[in-house]
């Protein structure tokens, strides 16, 4: 790999409801289209862009996932090596948010510690909106996740989000390495008696 | 010798005055008639010794005026070319420039029974052409010919662009003489109307000459008048003779005579005509004779001579027979006077006996003679009288029998007369009974049935006229339909050969965009200047595409933008970089596609046809595998499913899950709901709002759902009821397809909660793929690859949305009726047909990405089934079978150790709520 053309390479999983937009905004990202009739998602699908932050180029490899509850069985074998998960809920769609506590869950069950976002798509009609930003907001402050409303139809947000999520694990690799070349600032502060069912991150 | 010149023309051709003129350009209308029918007219006729190789087919015809300001049948002389196969037709014979022409060789032919007689029409594709033939025979005359050329025309061209060997197969080599029975039977040439020397007539309906000038071709018309004027005023003064210049034998003044009195005879309109166009009222043979006088007096003279001689002759033997009769008369007069001569004699002698006698008593004797021989005369006489009376008698007997057998047959007559109209007044009356049974009055009845008859006389003309019609439409409709198999046959051949240049250049172009793709990808390396010029050429070849498609409108074997069953043939990617990838791919497809239609698909074909029942069997099972045609797919779908399910439930089952749908509702309904619009989203039937497709696929599923509790619905059996319903139509009939996929070839728990079975399939999976292909297996292990996420969903959903649909249909073929192990083979089958191309990607990204789309390059479906179900041999399902055991068994321990792992975590996960540590350090970071 004498060429590589990005300084970073990081992988990011897009988990969700089934319906709820995963897909699309992954589409709008990658390829920026909209494609108002994508194909259900069966098991995972990947997209790769590269995008520069902070003049450093970073290859994102993004897993979008199949929503639907049966197949988390699978889905948490994506789980390995991700740096960031985005976590998508319909904003028209209140159980899509209701739900994302399950979800949060089911990170924890497999990653150690990973940069997380919530997202709500779908916000480009607001007469369809059902979850108030207010609320989202109250939520993901409770949560520690940052909160991004965002229409892969419309093209909101959703390059801001990508960005932040792109900057965020930027960032926690470089506190990382930092940490590493200072060990001594290092503090060990839970004792790893076993580890996770699936390392990550 | 001042008419000199006009003994060339045509007799009955009007003859301007020679009043002057032979300015202008006599020269060059003379030059450019070279081909104007009159030339050719000219020659034809005046060459009449010469037999015609071929008839000419010329004439007048009637032509009714479609356009022009007054709409009314036109004289127009018409003639065929033949280089052309184009009827031309201009106002008279000697015309130089045609005022239009009619192209035969697409051209259709009718005649119509309700028009008037002769009528018949000519239908080109732009335009009908109404025309009118003097008489019926005429007409029929016409049409025939029309049709002979037009057949002889098609023949000489289909000869052209096919080559021999097809052309031998065509039935175009047939020609009238052999096809003859097909056709009308000849019709005899009304020799008055039509062929050249009915150009020798005037037009018809010349007197209203006005009317036929074409108001169409103004133009036109003063070109042929300048023409006629010019061509006829060629004057001996200009040095040449007129022979000379019009290719005209010295003397034509016999043709001519000749063709004026076959005129006379049969075409006596044409004289007053004539007379018309002459300037002077004079009668017509005075002219003549001062014609002939003129022109050649000593044939005149000649003809003159012999006929004196005749009459003389006549004379002179009439005389002979009154002389014979004079002399006859005076023999008979000769006759009598010999008579009274030799009565004369005889009184002499006896009177001189008398005066000789001496005696008295010689005297008395002799006279006493006399008495007696007196005597014995009226004696005589007496008897001869009585004898008459008697048979006078006899005869006034026989008169008055004569009269009265007269009478009687006259009594028999009467009688016979009587009993003759007692029958006829029957006939009548039953003839009358039978048409009226109210009875009216005699005269009324005699009346109806005058009528009647007529009308039977109507009815009979109309039948008749119907039977030729008849005739004709079927000679026409014969000749048609074979142009027109030739034709066929014709563009068969063109289609088959288009078909293998278009694979050719399909293959050509597609190997292109791979090097163009190589190139590229190569670019980094290369000189920029040399990169530019790829991407420039890729952008080039991209937009190929477009032009292609809108110029491809017309083309034969244009690349369908949906297939039989309405998938999209060309993917839309929505990156730029794979709209070269897809473009390569559809040419493979169609190349192929192209190629293997006569060589593979043909057989195969018939093979199918002839599998009247279909029963399980080795064959069946090959024939399946090698994909059904689309034509017998549903059938055979139909018979495997029933085949495998009909026993297990009752005829109404899914009408009986359906009115369940309708009372409750299952909580999968949402879910379903959700996918509907996420269901082959490239196929049309699915796409469009109105499809009819969407409505069954919903209720397919609902079924399902309550068919199959445990499994409700899971993601991807939408899938599978959507290729269901797209081949088989028929909602119940996807229902059971459904069901017998699930239920019947699918592992237990295979859509379960935990799609427990497709895990282990992923397992036995690898274990197969690095037993048949382990230099990819090592490779992937090299590059960390796990192909179960891409392997996933070709097994859940059988390859739907990930293989191009002619070659997933295929696959479902023998997956449908042999089951999962069709998957697995056509699974490795898809790695060893792309094993070369991974093996050189050394990046695992790249791999990702290359396994992603790779399966929708596969353009060869032949050569992936080849591979599948002779590459991967053996595969028993005693192995399958096993692993598929050994897997699940380990695959649940894990589970059941993940479950309890999870629960435990699950408790520290509360017990450490009050630790907060964000980025804990790992090192595993870097590694991906």
């Amino acid at each position: 790999m004498a060429g590589k053309d990005y300084d970073h390479l990081f992988k990011l999983l897009i988990i969700g409801d089934s319906g709820v937009g995963k897909s699309s905004l992954l589409l709008r990202f990658a390829d920026n289209t909209f494609s108002g009739s994508y194909i259900t998602t069966i098991g995972v699908d990947f997209k790769i862009r590269t995008v520069v932050i902070n003049g450093e180029r970073v290859k994102l490899q993004i897993w979008d996932t199949a929503g639907q509850e049966r197949f988390r069985t699978i889905t948490s074998t994506y789980y390995r090596n991700t740096h960031g998960v985005i976590i998508v809920y319909d904003v028209t769609n209140p159980e899509s948010f209701v739900n994302i506590k399950r979800w949060l869950h089911e990170i924890g069950q497999n990653c150690d510690s990973v940069c997380k976002v919530l997202v709500g798509n779908k916000c480009e009609d607001p007469a369809r909106r059902q979850v108030e930003t207010a609320d989202a907001r109250r939520f993901s402050d409770q949560m520690g996740v940052r909160l991004f409303e965002t229409s892969a139809k419309e093209n909101l947000n959703v390059e801001e989000m990508f960005n932040a999520v792109t900057a965020m694990v930027l960032r926690t690799k470089q506190e990382n390495l930092a940490r590493l070349q200072h060990p001594e600032v290092v503090k060990i502060n839970r004792p790893k008696k076993k580890p996770p069912v699936k390392k990550c991150c | 010798m001042e008419k000199r010149p006009e003994s060339g023309e045509i007799p009955g051709k009007p003859v301007e005055s020679n009043s002057d003129d032979n300015s202008g350009n006599t020269g060059s209308a003379k030059e450019g008639a070279v081909s104007s029918p009159h030339r050719n007219l000219g020659n034809a006729q005046l060459n009449p010794s010469r037999e015609e190789p071929r008839k000419k087919l010329c004439g007048y015809l009637n032509k009714l005026g479609v356009k022009g300001p007054i709409k009314a049948w036109k004289s127009r002389w018409f003639f065929y070319d033949e280089n052309k196969c184009h009827l031309l037709y201009c106002r008279t014979a000697q015309d130089v420039n045609p005022l239009g022409s009619i192209d035969l060789s697409s051209a259709g032919f009718d005649c119509k029974v309700e028009a008037d007689e002769g009528v018949f029409e000519i239908r080109t594709p732009s335009r009908v052409f109404i025309l009118k033939a003097v008489s019926r025979e005429a007409m029929m005359y016409w049409l025939q010919q029309l049709q002979m050329k037009r057949w002889a025309f098609c023949n000489t061209q289909t000869g052209l662009p096919v080559d021999s060997v097809t052309m031998a197969a065509l039935p175009a080599n047939e020609t009238m003489h052999t096809e003859g029975e097909g056709f009308l039977p000849p019709v005899k040439t009304p020799t008055d109307v039509v062929g050249l020397k009915a150009a020798s007539l005037p037009a018809p309906q010349l007197s209203a000459a006005l009317q036929n000038i074409s108001l169409k071709h103004p133009w036109t018309e003063i070109q042929n008048t300048i023409y006629n004027i010019c061509g006829t005023r060629q004057l001996p003064g200009n040095g040449r003779s007129i022979s000379d210049v019009e290719g005209f034998p010295e003397h034509p003044g016999t043709p001519a005579e000749e063709q004026e009195v076959e005129g006379e005879a049969e075409c006596p309109g044409r004289e007053q005509a004539r007379e018309e166009t002459w300037a002077g009222p004079r009668s017509h043979w005075p002219r003549k004779a001062k014609w002939l006088t003129s022109s050649f007096p000593a044939f005149t003279e000649g003809l003159a001579r012999e006929r004196s001689s005749p009459d003389n002759l006549a004379v002179l033997q009439q005389q002979v027979l009154t002389l014979t009769e004079e002399v006859k008369s005076q023999k008979e007069l000769v006759k009598l006077l010999h008579k009274a001569l030799e009565a004369a004699q005889q009184e002499k002698r006896a009177s001189s006996t008398y005066l000789t006698a001496a005696e008295d008593r010689d005297r008395l004797e002799l006279v006493r003679h006399k008495v007696r021989q007196i005597v014995e005369l009226s004696n005589r006489v007496e008897a001869l009288e009585s004898d008459r009376r008697e048979l006078e008698q006899s005869l006034a007997l026989r008169d008055s029998r004569v009269e009265e057998l007269q009478k009687h047959v006259q009594l028999l007559m009467d009688k016979n007369q009587a009993k003759q109209q007692v029958i006829l007044k029957l006939t009548e009356q039953i003839a009358l009974d039978l048409s009226e049974p109210v009875q009216e009055a005699d005269a009324v009845a005699a009346d109806t049935l005058y009528k009647q008859q007529e009308e039977i006389e109507h009815l009979k003309d109309d039948l008749d006229a119907y039977r030729t019609q008849n005739r004709f439409l079927n000679s026409e409709i014969h000749q048609v339909t074979k142009l027109w198999r030739s034709v066929a046959e014709k563009e068969k051949f063109l289609l088959m050969k288009c078909a293998r240049l278009q694979a050719r250049s399909c293959q050509v172009e597609s190997k292109y965009l791979m090097m163009l793709r190589r190139l590229q990808e190569a670019s980094p390396d290369v000189a920029s200047g040399e990169a530019e010029l790829v991407k420039s050429l890729i952008q080039e070849a991209l937009q190929w595409d477009a032009k292609e498609e809108a110029a491809e409108a017309l083309q034969l074997n244009p690349v369908r933008e949906y297939d039989d069953y309405g998938f999209m043939t060309i993917p839309k990617y929505e990156v730029e970089d794979w709209k070269l990838l897809a473009k390569i791919q559809a040419l493979e497809i169609k190349s192929n596609n192209l190629l293997s239609h006569t060589a593979v698909e043909k057989p195969l074909g018939e093979r199918w046809a002839s599998v009247a029942e279909l029963s399980p069997s080795a064959e069946l099972k090959g024939l399946i595998r090698c994909g059904i045609p689309v034509e017998h797919r549903q059938r055979v779908w139909k018979w495997i499913v029933t085949q495998r399910l009909s026993h297990h439930h009752a005829a109404n089952h899914y009408e009986s899950l359906l009115r369940q749908c309708e009372r409750t509702e299952h909580p999968a309904s949402r879910q379903i709901e959700l996918d509907l619009p996420r269901t082959l989203t490239n196929n049309r039937h699915f796409t469009s709002p109105t499809s009819q497709l969407v409505p069954k696929l919903r209720r397919v599923l609902l079924a399902f759902s309550w068919q199959n509790p445990a499994i409700g619905y899971c993601q991807g059996l939408n899938r599978l009821a959507a290729i269901a319903l797209l081949v088989l139509e028929e909602e119940e009939s996807a229902f059971w397809c459904l069901v017998h996929i699930v239920e019947n070839l699918m592992p237990a728990d295979y859509y379960s909660n935990t799609l427990i079975a497709s895990q282990v399939d992923q397992r036995v999976f690898k274990d197969f793929l690095s037993e048949k292909l382990p230099r990819l297996t090592a490779h992937f292990e090299q590059h960390r690859i796990d192909v179960s996420l891409i392997t996933f969903n070709w097994f859940l959903v059988a390859f739907v949305d990930s293989l191009v649909s002619d070659i997933l249909l295929r696959v479902w073929d023998a997956f449908l009726y042999e089951g999962t192990k069709v998957i697995f083979r056509y699974a490795l089958a898809i790695f060893k047909y792309n094993e070369e191309e991974i093996l050189r990607i050394h990046d695992s990204l790249e791999v990702y990405q290359y396994l992603r789309f790779f399966t929708h390059m596969i353009g060869d479906g032949r050569k992936l089934m080849s591979i599948a179900f002779n590459d991967m041999n053996p595969f028993p399902m005693k192995v399958l079978r096993n692993r598929r055991a050994t897997h699940r068994e380990e695959l649940e321990a894990e589970l059941s150790k993940l479950e309890r792992i999870k629960v435990q975590y699950m408790k520290e996960q509360a017990e450490q709520v009050a630790w907060h540590l964000d980025g804990a350090v790992s090192e595993e970071e870097e590694e991906m």
